[in-house]
Order: C-alpha cells, then sequence, then structure tokens
C-alpha cells in the first residue's frame, strides 16, 4: 500500500516539476543601440548581443563608443576617446527590468607641465535598467547610471537608449 | 503700371537703406572678442581651465576673461566661485589651501573631467604668444583684511609689470576704490567697474574716474540704446550666449565682448 502511495506520489509530483519548469530557449539577438547621456557623458553609439536565456531572464553584453571633442586645444585632430562596455541581466516580457555593470575607458587630452598629454583611464559603473519593446524590433532603455569618474566623485547620471534589434 | 513702378521703387529704396542701416550698426572693427572664462560655460572645458583659455586663443578669440583669486600662500590662481564645493572635488574656500594643496584637485562639471584648478602664470605663460587681451575679474579683494590684501595687491601688480609687452590688461572688480589704487600706480591698463545696476555703477565709476563699465547682458539690455552706443568711457558685458544677444551687443557698439559663442561671434564679425 505504502509503496503504491509513493509511487503515485511520486508521479503526481514529477508532473508537476516537469510542468512548472519554464521552456528553455537561448534565443540570441542582435541590436544597434543610440544613447543619449549615459556611460559616455553625453552620447554613444554600441552594438549589443542579447541572450534569452530562460523565459523572462535576458542578458546582454554591449561595447559602445563616444567622443564629444574630436580636436584638442591646438585645434589639431586629437579626440577625446569614450569606450563604454556593459553587462545586464533583466526580467521581464516586454517591459523588463534589470541592473547592469560595466566600465568605460576614457581618452583624456590635456596640458600637464607645460606638456599636451592624452590619459587613459578605466571608469566602472553600475546602472538600474528599464527597458521596453516596441513591436520586437525596437526598444527604449531607460537608465540611472552611477559613474565613477577619474576625479574620484561618484555622479548621478541618467541614459536614454533606442535600439534597433535584428 | 505706374503705380507698381513706384511702389517697386519704394521698396528698392527701403531694401537698400534698411540694409545700410544694419551694416552701419555693427561696426565690427571696433569689438574684440574675448572668450568668457575662456570657451565660455557651455564647453566640454571648465570655465577658467587651461585647456579652455589655449582652446578660445586657438578658435581666434582676442582675449579671454579670467576671474582671479588667492591661495593662502599667495599664489593667484584662475577660479569662478565664491566656494570650491559646487565644481571641484575641493570644498571650501580657495584662501584655505595652499597651491600645492590646491593643484590636486579636479574639475566636477560631468563624469570622466580630468582638469585641474590652475595659476594665474600658468595661463599668461601659455597664451602671451597671441599676445592677447586678458580682461582679470577680480573676484575678491580682501578689504577686511590689510595682510592679504596687500598681499593680493603685490602679486597681481608683478604680473601686470611682467607680462607689460605682451599682454593687454583690462581689470575689472566691484571695488572702485581699489581700482583706482591700481590705476594709479599703473596708469595704462583700462579699469572698470563690475555693478548690477547701471545708473549707480555709472556714478561710482565717474566719482573714482575709472575707464569704465563691466555688466552683465541682461542688465545692459535694459539700458537706453543711444546712451550705450554714444558713450565717452569703455563698457564691457558678459553671459552673451546666443548669437541674437552676440548681435544685440554689437549693435550698441560694445568693445569688449565676453562672449560664450566664439564661432558664432566670429561668424558675425567675418573673421
Amino acid at each position: 500500500m505504502f509503496q503504491k502511495v509513493s509511487i503515485l506520489f511520486l508521479s503526481i509530483f514529477s508532473f508537476k516539476v516537469q510542468a512548472n519548469e519554464p521552456k528553455r530557449t537561448f534565443q540570441n539577438k542582435q541590436a544597434i543601440a543610440f544613447t543619449a547621456m549615459g556611460p559616455a557623458t553625453w552620447w554613444s553609439i554600441a552594438i549589443e548581443n542579447d541572450l534569452q536565456w530562460v523565459d523572462h531572464w535576458n542578458f546582454s553584453s554591449k561595447i559602445g563608443i563616444s567622443s564629444h571633442q574630436f580636436k584638442d586645444f591646438h585645434n589639431k585632430w586629437n579626440p577625446n576617446l569614450q569606450l563604454p562596455i556593459k553587462l545586464s541581466v533583466r526580467y521581464g516580457k516586454n517591459h523588463q527590468f534589470g541592473i547592469g555593470f560595466g566600465g568605460t575607458t576614457t581618452r583624456v587630452v590635456k596640458f600637464l607641465h607645460n606638456t599636451k598629454l592624452s590619459t587613459w583611464s578605466f571608469n566602472p559603473f553600475i546602472s538600474v535598467d528599464y527597458r521596453f519593446y516596441l513591436k520586437k524590433q525596437f526598444y527604449l532603455n531607460t537608465a540611472i547610471y552611477f559613474i565613477y569618474s577619474p576625479n574620484q566623485k561618484i555622479y548621478l547620471w541618467p541614459g536614454l537608449t533606442f535600439a534597433w534589434v535584428f | 503700371m505706374a503705380r507698381i513702378n513706384l511702389c517697386l521703387g519704394f521698396l528698392i529704396i527701403l531694401f537698400l537703406f534698411g540694409s545700410s542701416c544694419i551694416k552701419s550698426d555693427f561696426s565690427p572693427n571696433d569689438a574684440y572678442i574675448i572668450g568668457h572664462g575662456g570657451m565660455g560655460i557651455s564647453s566640454m572645458y571648465p570655465m577658467n581651465s587651461l585647456e579652455s583659455f589655449i582652446k578660445a586663443m586657438n578658435e581666434g578669440a582676442d582675449g579671454v576673461e579670467i576671474d582671479v583669486q588667492m591661495t593662502k600662500d599667495g599664489v593667484l590662481v584662475a577660479y569662478h566661485d565664491e566656494v570650491l564645493d559646487d565644481r571641484s572635488t575641493a570644498k571650501g574656500l580657495i584662501e584655505n589651501y595652499t597651491w600645492e594643496e590646491l593643484k590636486i584637485y579636479k574639475y566636477t562639471n560631468y563624469p570622466y573631467l580630468d582638469y585641474s584648478i590652475v595659476r594665474l602664470e600658468d595661463v599668461l605663460e601659455e597664451i602671451k604668444i597671441f599676445k592677447p587681451i586678458i580682461i582679470l575679474d577680480i573676484k575678491k579683494t580682501y578689504r577686511d583684511e590689510e595682510y592679504y590684501q596687500s598681499l593680493f595687491y603685490r602679486e597681481l601688480s608683478k604680473f601686470l609689470i611682467n607680462y607689460k609687452g605682451y599682454i593687454q590688461f583690462i581689470v575689472e572688480s566691484k571695488n572702485a576704490k581699489w581700482l583706482r589704487y591700481l590705476k594709479n600706480d599703473n596708469e595704462d591698463i583700462i579699469t572698470l567697474l563690475y555693478g548690477l545696476e547701471f545708473e549707480k555703477t555709472k556714478e561710482e565709476m565717474y566719482t573714482y574716474s575709472l575707464d569704465g563699465l563691466a555688466l552683465e547682458w541682461k542688465t545692459l539690455e535694459k539700458v537706453n540704446k543711444e546712451e550705450i552706443k554714444n558713450a565717452e568711457y569703455v563698457i564691457s558685458t558678459f553671459n552673451l550666449h546666443s548669437l541674437e544677444q552676440n548681435k544685440k551687443a554689437l549693435k550698441r557698439n560694445i568693445p569688449y565682448l565676453q562672449t560664450e559663442n566664439i564661432k558664432g561671434l566670429k561668424q558675425i564679425l567675418n573673421r
């Protein structure tokens, strides 16, 4: 009797577990994203790889480039560069909430001790993100970034991204 | 037909008269392009940074305006605000720091900035090759502290003498009495009195026999146009952001325009 009950119980339980287990879909998408403000001060353009691992869980990696000054203070071609990279995890389908972290490699041209120098620095950041998909091909992403700058200050900096998914 | 011809002729005369009026109002040869704090407030270079001053001169400005303050050990530095907190990583007043302490701090206008507070000496050394007009905006004359007052005066006078051959100095301050002392010792510099009210400042300028006025554009804009155009004293104005503001200031024949938009003003003047 006990054996029969156990078998029945286990079969129901295993069925239930199977029924609750989410469908695994390893969907991989790419996107081109334009960000106003965000991790590169004023704007950046980036490519993104978005991996939908389990239903509603999304992991993405993004690499971008930006420059707000192409010529230096001597009016010579010598851009200040910003190269942000970001990893993020989000939950949701059309409306996704998540967090991200990464860093911006920055090149600044400056004048120090009578010499023109270009300095490179890596500046970490974390972000809190909300993403909204428009017809699966486009998304808008709003984020608040906490950026640690070379001047040793933490900035609270917003970012708005519009991306085309392909 | 005759009526149409008459109208057409009238329109042509009106057009020619109108355009000649605008041209004669501009008097571009009299105006000097002065970069306000270097490249101005909207530049990616912080105001009063060395990079901002060098950029302004390379953009084609005739000169720059520099805000001058002094450290505890008598070093003159370029910085605008009275307290350091809002635009730099330092805190408090500049006069509480020695230069060695102050020079490590950075501007904080945006993320990733890596520009430092700079000495007046470094600025003048770098831009003297341009033979510029320098407007020194004296933020503080230390009128209540005798030691600092004489130290500041002595340090400033050194620069006025040492760079005499390279730089045309204009000194602006809200302290008329102090400007008068400075003028007595340095006859060739131009002294401008800064104030918030036009009539009151003008009266004080005449009382102390100074050379002219330094007024914010929003103050000057309200003053009678003809009075400004025909003024027998020197006028300098600042906070000229838009092209329209720069054009309006030019139309009033103001010689020293401390602009936030060097490129725009250059375009208006066809330079």
